[in-house]
């Protein structure tokens, strides 16, 4: 990638940074655009080299943002309350990554894999959590292949 | 129930990795974990190295 790209790219990872720090939302590439004042199309080829590394997580043929991760732009499974707005998260260890990106504790809300009981997990700082007893995170997929199939791991 | 072939961490471990992996997501100079740097972690939190190897 040419010096200028990245520069760029790096410009238009902190406009997105900047939307969910500051808004609460991941944008699209239009509202990205209008915060940056450049084209559409400079900021989707951005958004476009970011997929190819593995930045974040396009929605179904498309280049706007499913899950700039730990935040999804989607109604999941796992709600996380932090920093006086609630985020969603695509799995577990997404959600306990979302307080740790904000620089905040929060209180995630899901629901067992297992027996479907509710689950509530509270993320302290540091990397610290405390949730009921039996509580633990299966990961499915072998790390190699997390790339595989992203929507399904 | 444990998923075939999955890996079990506990939320302890698990907190640890989300906030290795997340902490500085939205921060000025971001980047990705290195191969080296994630197989650090992972090993550093005690995880399954063949479940968590990369390549």
């Amino acid at each position: 990638m040419i010096p200028d790209a990245q520069t760029f790219d790096r410009d238009v990872r902190n406009a997105i940074a900047a939307a969910i720090r500051d808004l609460g939302e991941i944008p699209t590439i239009a509202q990205v655009a209008v915060s940056l004042e450049r084209d559409r199309s400079e900021i989707e080829a951005a958004f476009q080299r970011m997929i190819e590394g593995r930045v974040f997580i396009p929605r179904d043929q498309s280049t706007e943002i499913l899950a700039y991760n730990p935040f999804c732009a989607e109604s999941t499974d796992f709600l996380v309350t932090a920093a006086r707005r609630t985020w969603w998260a695509i799995c577990a260890w997404d959600a306990l990554g979302v307080p740790p990106a904000l620089g905040v504790t929060g209180t995630i809300d899901a629901r067992c894999a297992d027996c479907a009981e509710p689950l509530r997990i509270e993320v302290g700082l540091g990397g610290t959590a405390s949730a009921p007893e039996h509580a633990v995170m299966q990961v499915g997929t072998p790390a190699r292949d997390f790339w595989k199939d992203i929507y399904r791991t | 129930m444990n998923l075939p072939g999955a890996d079990v961490l506990s939320i302890d471990q698990a907190a640890r990795l989300a906030h290795a992996w997340y902490a500085r997501k939205l921060v000025l100079d971001w980047r990705r974990h290195t191969p080296d740097e994630a197989a650090a972690l992972f090993a550093e939190l005690g995880l399954d190295p063949e479940f968590w190897r990369l390549h």
